[in-house]
């Protein structure tokens, strides 16, 4: 490539790799929609007409104190009794709905959850719970600002999406919030620690006592000191790139980053942290190496603080160490870290991809029966999730490769029955015809 | 007994509800009865539509995304969209198209929203490639791969007219009207992402090794 090239040799090579690109997805995509996908698209369709958005208008009723007192102690009853659900919160004394949005026009409108956790949203906050498991929540805020006060517990995993930055919660008491129009993220921690993600910065663990404000614009991010506010740093990929989006990642001007950490590879011992109010050292660095796709710089980057990662560090993080090592051909490790989540995080929906993955190293490894028990797993533990009809597809491969010709034709038929069109059919059929 | 909501339809149906899957099955139900019964909030024609129209759809959004776990989700929400705004459409004749525009929207916010929250939306088992399709050389794959994480780099709008243009082969006028823009516009937008995706491809040996067998191609 050393010659400038012409538009037109540019674009030729362009149609060659795109027409590859378009063939291999091809052979990935269904011809057409899956028996049943329309009906199952009317119900979603319904569901979203029908989701209230729920204005929220005057204060609160009027209720005795020990009425408040009564709630949390039944709600901290049924989080004892009804361990293993997931929790359940009500919006002021009606059962909260997952998936609606809720508008406060006046006064703070509190949510209660079953395990004691509560999150206030205060006056203009628009806000919604997308999901809810037995060991937390995570809500969603485009506008406004919330409060919370979350239970810890050995597995609580909590996650507040506020505008462009997610802050990660074990548990713990704090503000943040989200303005949209001046683009300022604030968090005002006042017991326990968070982590903060989000808008290229690092990942970062902020102490009690500790207020932050960012501004996110432009994929740029820039602190805003506001009396003793710690600064938060990006990354420093997003400052050293040569080109591509990470490069426009500026600090507004007349605002220093932080000095990158002297021992940038450190393991991330989160409890061995200095006190400080916000830590730079948890270094990112192999996770940003993978989201540019060069996965065996990620893993090299990754190695000095694999295990670390594997017992400390959160569901997502694991995961992504999973696929850096797959990626990297290293299945061993790839397979512990999919293991971590699926002991550490069992019941999410990473413990469920995770045994879909570990039926994948398994089959590529070879060990058939391995595979079919977690493709197995992964399909009854989600059986309308995303993995489920590729997992009962392998199902078959695995069992039929694995000599269990039986299992295999029993798989078969549980496949034809649910995806007669599906990308295993055909094998499915073959199997049932030998 | 037709409740006024309901469109007649031509085959004279025993109940509205089995009319609409009736003439779809039997591939009698045209995009201009369709869209009627869209505009008339026919109970079932959300679920036709989508059955009709969402392998389309899946498929201009994995050219612009790849392979993105997200995509379902984004093939929903671009539905949803055109049933919020169906009433606002009169040609059925454009009825794919204005479909497509509103997915290539849809993916244009999503993959901002997926820049806006930097690595942590990349670091999904779901979002990472999957392992190639088995027929695939593993150069091929990896250069598909390279593809897409160069996409990455790549302003949306740029790596959307590209993806359109060269990885789901439309004519110009087909990705100026996906993309909602004029013909000269896009033509421009291509012109800045061609030279951009070149540059950044003179980084990475695998597309770069690409592109010279590209440039050889072409010369013959």
């Amino acid at each position: 490539m050393g010659e400038p090239m012409s538009r037109i040799e540019i674009e030729a090579a362009l149609t060659r790799v795109g027409k590859e690109a378009a063939r291999l997805q091809d052979e990935e995509l269904p011809p057409r929609a899956e028996p049943g996908a329309g009906a199952r698209f009317e119900q979603a369709w319904n569901a979203r007409r029908t989701a209230p958005v729920t204005p929220i208008r005057r204060s609160l009723p009027p209720r005795a104190a020990w009425g408040a007192v009564a709630l949390v102690a039944a709600a901290a009853l049924v989080a004892l009794w009804a361990r293993p659900r997931p929790l359940s919160f009500s919006v002021r004394d009606e059962a909260g709905q997952v998936g609606a949005w809720m508008i406060v026009s006046a006064e703070s409108v509190p949510l209660r959850f079953s395990d004691g956790s509560r999150i206030t949203l205060e006056d203009d906050a628009l806000a919604r719970v997308t999901n809810v498991t037995q060991n937390g929540a995570e809500i969603v805020v485009p506008r406004g600002h919330v409060r919370a006060t979350v239970v810890h517990t050995p597995t609580s995993q909590w996650k507040v999406d506020v505008g462009p930055f997610v802050v990660d919660v074990t548990g713990t008491t704090f503000a943040t919030g989200w303005d949209p129009k001046e683009q300022v993220f604030t968090l005002d921690l006042t017991e326990g620690s968070v982590v903060v993600t989000g808008c290229s910065i690092r990942p970062q663990l902020v102490h009690p006592g500790t207020s932050v404000r960012l501004r996110c614009k432009q994929d740029s991010v820039a602190t805003e000191p506001t009396g003793q506010t710690p600064i938060l740093a990006p990354s420093a990929e997003s400052e050293h790139a040569e080109a591509g989006p990470a490069a426009t990642e500026t600090l507004d001007a007349g605002v220093p980053p932080e000095p990158a950490p002297s021992s940038p590879r450190k393991t991330p011992d989160l409890a061995a942290l200095p006190d400080r109010a916000v830590d730079a050292s948890v270094d990112p660095t192999w996770l940003q190496l993978a989201a540019r796709g060069d996965n065996r710089a990620a893993f090299a980057a990754a190695l000095p603080q694999f295990d670390a990662v594997c017992d400390q560090g959160s569901a997502a993080d694991v995961m992504a160490l999973a696929d850096v090592a797959r990626f990297a051909a290293d299945s061993a490790r790839a397979r512990k870290a999919l293991l971590a989540v699926r002991t550490r995080f069992a019941g999410t929906s990473h413990a469920k991809r995770a045994a879909f993955l570990l039926g994948r190293l398994s089959f590529d490894g070879g060990a058939f029966a391995d595979a079919a028990r977690w493709f197995e797993t992964a399909s009854s533990e989600d059986p309308a999730g995303p993995l489920a009809r590729e997992s009962d597809g392998r199902l078959i491969e695995a069992r039929e490769r694995g000599g269990d010709h039986a299992g295999a034709r029993a798989a078969a038929q549980r496949y034809l029955q649910r995806y007669p069109s599906g990308p295993h059919a055909s094998l499915a059929i073959q199997v049932l015809e030998h | 007994m037709h409740p006024t909501s309901v469109p007649r339809l031509e085959a004279a149906p025993a109940s509205p509800a089995a009319a609409v899957y009736d003439l779809y099955d039997a591939g009698q139900l045209d995009d201009a009865r369709l869209l009627r019964a869209l505009r008339a909030h026919h109970a079932r024609a959300p679920g036709v539509f989508f059955e009709r129209f969402a392998p389309h759809v899946e498929r201009v959004l994995t050219r612009i995304l790849g392979s993105d776990a997200d995509v379902p989700a984004i093939v929903n929400e671009a539905f949803f969209r055109a049933l919020e705004r169906i009433d606002r459409l009169e040609d059925a004749d454009a009825l794919k198209r204005w479909l497509t525009a509103i997915a290539v929207n849809v993916a244009r916010e999503h993959i901002r929203s997926r820049r806006r929250r930097g690595w942590l939306r990349f670091v999904g088992a779901d979002d990472m490639p999957d392992p190639p399709a088995p027929n695939a050389s593993p150069e091929t794959a990896e250069a598909v791969r390279r593809l897409y994480a160069a996409f990455d780099a790549m302003p949306a709008d740029e790596r959307i007219a590209l993806a359109l243009r060269f990885v789901d082969g439309m004519e110009l006028t087909e990705v100026a009207e996906a993309c909602d823009v004029s013909l000269a516009t896009i033509k421009r937008t291509l012109a800045r992402s061609e030279a951009r995706f070149v540059a950044i491809s003179r980084r990475d040996p695998v597309l770069g090794e690409w592109l010279e067998r590209g440039t050889r191609w072409a010369s013959q």
